[in-house]
């Protein structure tokens, strides 16, 4: 018993010893790739990827076409093409409520609502959006509410809408910003843009109008990356295209490490485009110059 | 107790008061030198010394035969016998050079490389410069010089002194050591409302612009110092092709925003930009066309904003980073010719390549067939990836790496064990 005691007593020591950001320390866990379709047919330098419940859709971006996955037992079975023709070259795709997407074509520069099986809704037609009119999106996030946010580079701002693309609020870029390729939003409203040439994070908190650098002075472990997203416990991972690697960060903005690394193998990435997380805790990554989809469980 | 600290505090001075008039005691009775050997005496064997203490501007220290001032006598830590660092011994007597508030120094400051620009004994010139004017500043500056000395027309403050324009230590005001801010150091012997100037202009109120933008303020082969390339409405004075009438409430407003004002001219460039997969995202980004180009004129070719590998790395300074460690380059890379291999407006392909990467790309200017026996091609399939097929990028990186022949690892045998593993020894 005072054996016992004591140890519970040491071990409470140590938790108490340990920095604040250990606990969000995480390990990723190779589970598998998807590199061809469920008629064999191969993927070809897929760029995008959105993870939904239980499903998961990939942006075959050489081949201009998606492909919707079902994840069973922590890997993805039975990949149904869907063609949709407003989306001749699906470049980057997130997630709505419902497992609806939103998709980024890189030909048009449009944005296209689709349904849970992948088939086209519409455009996302911005209304009552102050000048300039003209959107150019780079990338896009929706939040809990199916609101969603545009990264806009033309206007330089996060325009925020609604699912039929009324406006309801943006925010301005900052002043000095690099490049912006990404956005995320966490599940308590905070919006998260990613500065792929000055490899720094910004943050507009929920009520706010106006993004600060989050996380900054990144050079040494974040070389281009090109896309982001935040798991459950509102840690946020970066994707690292030209140097192939995972890099997250704490609640706090601190760098929590750098994961993965190039190569051609399983569990090697090459020049990845975007990840997204699902709800259980698998990292879903776009491994385009690999053609294939990656899986990872966050440990 | 107030009467102690008082005494402290006076004891204090005294000792400091005393110290120095010891030391400057001492500076006179440096090492017992008999009356009348200082400095001569280092001249016994440093003849030649006397050949520059015939010059006609000789450092003060020397003149008055204090060798002392900048070496030590005996040892010394650093080169020549040296005081101090070189990088700081002139700072034992001048202040330091550079104010906190300065918007540009001078590399050789920073770094206090002093006599890359001055003798420390002795010189022709004034403040002990080892060459007069331009000459001085040539003599590092050399691409800028020998492209002056060839130019058509020549800017006369130039040929005066480059000090008429840049001050030679910091800058407080302006760029590239500037006495002033561009637009205002120019006008300021240009006046903007000469009847001339306002002609030459067009009508269009620019004297508030920046003239750099249009003008090389050194030289050029273009009249007017026009830049090296020009683009061609300014060429042929028709600014009012893009911008609003010189009469008009906003003369320099474009009669349209962003690309869309470009594309009215280069439309099929445009179209063939817009028709492919992947546009460059500069392109589509609020400075448009103007994120890599001047819309006036420039030294570079494609009125570039920069010379292109400068251009390119403003946003891709990670990869010139990487380029950095390299010990294979890649010809065009070394050359800073990015757009021999991408497409900077947009393509079809990976990386903005102008060619598929996989083979097509390479092809153009490498015979692959001739160097490697290998199965290469679209229907061989790379074992580690049955996705893939087998390319020069399979083994080679096409930028370079820190490994000959640009191979992806550090000896052919390491390269080929990554596909035949079976080879491994």
């Amino acid at each position: 018993m005072t054996q016992n005691l004591s140890r519970l007593i040491c071990y409470l020591f140590i938790a108490c010893a340990l920095p604040s950001h250990a606990a969000d320390t995480v390990k990723f866990k190779p589970l598998g790739a998807a590199s061809q379709d469920a008629n064999n047919l191969p993927l070809k330098t897929p760029e995008g990827v959105a993870c939904g419940k239980t499903t998961v859709l990939i942006a075959d971006s050489g081949n201009g076409r998606l492909v919707r996955y079902s994840m069973v037992n922590d890997e993805l079975k039975n990949g149904v093409e869907v063609k949709v023709a407003q989306v001749s070259y699906p470049q980057r795709l997130k997630t709505t409520t419902m497992d609806r997407t939103l998709a980024l074509d890189g030909k048009t520069r449009k944005i296209a609502r689709l349904a849970a099986d992948g088939s086209f809704v519409g455009y996302l037609e911005f209304q009552g959006v102050p000048a300039p009119m003209d959107v150019t999106p780079r990338s896009m996030a929706a939040d809990s509410k199916d609101n969603v946010y545009v990264l806009d580079i033309q206007g330089e701002r996060v325009l925020v809408v609604d699912s039929s693309g009324k406006y309801l609020r943006q925010i301005p870029f900052p002043k000095g910003y690099g490049f912006f390729s990404d956005l995320a939003v966490d599940q308590k409203g905070n919006i998260f843009v990613l500065d792929s040439t000055k490899r720094q994070v910004y943050r507009a908190l929920p009520d706010k109008a106006e993004l600060q650098i989050f996380a900054a002075n990144l050079q040494d472990s974040l070389h281009f990356a090109v896309s982001m997203d935040v798991d459950s416990q509102g840690r946020l991972y970066l994707l690292d295209q030209n140097e192939s690697a995972v890099v997250v960060l704490g609640t706090d903005g601190s760098f929590q490490g750098r994961y993965l690394t190039f190569g051609w193998k399983g569990g090697q990435l090459n020049y990845p485009s975007q990840l997204c997380i699902m709800q259980n805790n698998t990292m879903v990554i776009a491994d385009r110059n690999n053609s294939r989809i990656q899986l990872f469980k966050i440990q | 107790m107030r009467v102690l600290s008082s005494s402290l505090l006076l004891a204090g001075i005294m000792l400091i008061a005393g110290t120095e008039l010891l030391l400057a005691a001492a500076t006179e009775q440096d090492f017992k030198l008999k009356a009348g050997a200082r400095g001569n005496i280092c001249m016994k064997c440093h003849s030649a010394f006397q050949e520059k203490m015939a010059r006609k501007f000789v450092h003060t220290p020397l003149k008055k035969n204090e060798c002392t001032g900048c070496h030590s006598a005996h040892t010394s830590s650093h080169g020549k016998l040296l005081a101090q660092d070189p990088k700081k011994v002139c700072n034992l007597c001048h202040p330091p050079m550079v104010s906190t508030k300065a918007k540009s120094i001078h590399k050789v400051v920073a770094d206090g490389d002093c006599m890359k620009c001055h003798d420390p004994h002795s010189a022709a010139n004034k403040n002990n410069l080892i060459k007069e004017g331009k000459q001085l500043c040539f003599s590092c500056h050399k691409v800028l010089g020998e492209r002056y000395s060839k130019v058509k027309y020549k800017h006369s403050p130039v040929e005066k002194d480059c000090l008429t324009c840049h001050l030679p230590h910091f800058s407080d005001k302006g760029e590239s050591l500037l006495k002033d801010p561009v637009t205002q150091l120019c006008t300021g012997c240009h006046k903007t409302d000469k009847p001339i100037f306002i002609k030459k202009h067009m009508g269009y109120p620019v004297a508030n612009s920046r003239c750099t933008g249009c003008h090389d303020p050194h030289g050029s082969d273009n009249s007017g110092l026009l830049l090296k390339n020009v683009h061609s409405p300014v060429s042929k004075r028709m600014c009012n092709q893009c911008h609003e009438e010189p009469n008009s409430a906003t003369p320099l407003k474009t009669k349209k925003e962003g690309i869309s004002l470009c594309r009215g001219c280069h439309n099929e460039m445009f179209n063939k930009t817009f028709d492919k997969n992947r546009v460059h995202w500069p392109v589509i980004s609020k400075n448009g066309c103007l994120a890599c180009h001047n819309p006036h004129a420039s030294e570079d070719k494609a009125l570039m904003r920069k010379p292109m590998v400068q251009l390119c790395g403003e946003c891709h300074a990670d990869t010139l980073k990487r380029l950095s460690g390299n010990i294979s380059k890649h010809e065009p890379v070394i050359e800073g010719r990015c757009t021999d291999c991408h497409d900077p407006h947009s393509s079809n392909f990976m990386f903005m390549t102008k060619k598929s990467a996989d083979f097509d790309l390479c092809a153009g200017c490498h015979d692959w067939g001739q160097h490697s026996t290998h199965p290469i091609g679209e229907k061989v399939r790379d074992p580690r990836n049955k996705n893939l097929s087998v390319g020069c990028e399979s083994c080679h990186r096409a930028h370079g790496t820190q490994f000959k022949k640009m191979l992806n690892f550090a000896t052919p045998t390491e390269t080929c064990i990554q596909c035949h593993e079976q080879l491994r020894r």
